[in-house]
């Protein structure tokens, strides 16, 4: 499994949609549904699986499973 | 394998970090003092134009701090029900309000004279407010949190926010519920002055979060904050179907 797909489906358990509907470009907020403290439980998913420490205030640079995967690669560095 | 990610949203409410010395000295407002005179002057107003009547009143008599959390439907509804917590308390209690609203300055003057406030950015980082909550709880204040986040134009109650589960979770305080009966009718969004009426409070038996905090063991974080607020939000509505 290469990381994208790990963190699609970290991302698909944590809000609770089949990975297969989570499409790489959809508005994870306006799309699909989800609050922005939920948001930040996406956050804590990622710190815990991968030991990265993202401030809350990121959550504004995050609308897509791309813009996810490109900030835990930003602080994967 | 644990679901529990409360790590992260203790590190974001900054649980683990020592409080200030005095840390909720920048939401108190210097003319606090007049505050005993203007909830009498309140109380006066109220009397005559829109008495208020609660019941439940031994809800409130717990050991502070707590969370007291109601329906939103209009301006009046932190002020009256601060007509009914003890004087002592609600003379020290705190509130969210949101900064939009505050930056109005007859707005932020009445509502200094009534509370200390916690401005909330409903727009942006509503982080920042999270964490004074927790703070001001910490130190052993309570406050008063509208679950809705807004005032509620039809007079139904709104899906609840999940940051007050978050609170009432990770800092193990109470929330009492209590449902506001009146305040729609007398003063509701877009009115400037209170028609006669009568209000009726009912407060209702604390929520501690003692099995939630259990439930973090074996859940994801905001699940058990979501259920803890969804839970608070059935009480609520309970309590609206009472009879007066």
């Amino acid at each position: 499994m290469t990381i994208d797909q790990e963190i699609k489906a970290l991302v698909a358990k944590v809000i609770k949609i089949p990975e297969e509907r989570i499409r790489s470009e959809a508005n994870l907020f306006t799309d699909l549904g989800i609050d922005s403290l939920l948001g930040v439980e996406i956050f804590a998913a990622l710190d815990k699986k991968y030991h990265i420490d993202i401030p809350e205030a990121r959550l504004k640079d995050i609308q897509t499973l791309n813009d996810i995967i490109k900030l835990v690669s930003e602080f994967r560095r | 394998m644990s679901e529990d990610t409360s790590a992260y949203w203790r590190k974001l409410l900054e649980l683990d970090k020592p409080l200030p010395f005095d840390p909720v000295r920048k939401y108190r407002a210097w003319y606090a003092f007049w505050r005993p005179f203007f909830f009498f002057l309140f109380e006066q107003i109220s009397n005559l134009i829109f008495p208020v009547r609660a019941r439940g009143l031994k809800n409130l008599k717990i050991k502070p701090p707590f969370i007291l959390a109601s329906n939103h439907t209009s301006t009046l509804d932190y002020s009256v029900l601060m007509l009914k917590v003890p004087r002592e308390l609600s003379l020290r209690f705190f509130a969210q309000a949101a900064r939009d609203y505050y930056d109005n300055a007859l707005a932020r003057f009445f509502m200094r004279s009534f509370t200390n406030v916690i401005r909330v950015d409903r727009m942006g980082d509503f982080f920042p407010a999270l964490r004074a909550a927790a703070q001001v709880l910490r130190a052993g204040e309570s406050i008063y949190i509208a679950p809705e986040a807004a005032r509620s134009g039809s007079g139904e109650l709104l899906p609840f926010k999940v940051g007050i589960g978050v609170l009432a979770v990770e800092l193990n305080v109470p929330v009492i519920p209590a449902y506001i009966r009146g305040t729609h009718e007398i003063m509701p969004i877009g009115v400037w002055w209170p028609k006669k009426g009568m209000i009726n409070i009912t407060f209702g038996e604390p929520l501690y979060p003692t099995i939630y905090i259990e439930k973090k063991k074996s859940l994801q974080a905001y699940d058990v904050y979501k259920e803890f607020t969804e839970e608070l939000r059935r009480r609520i509505v309970e309590l609206s179907k009472l009879p007066y």
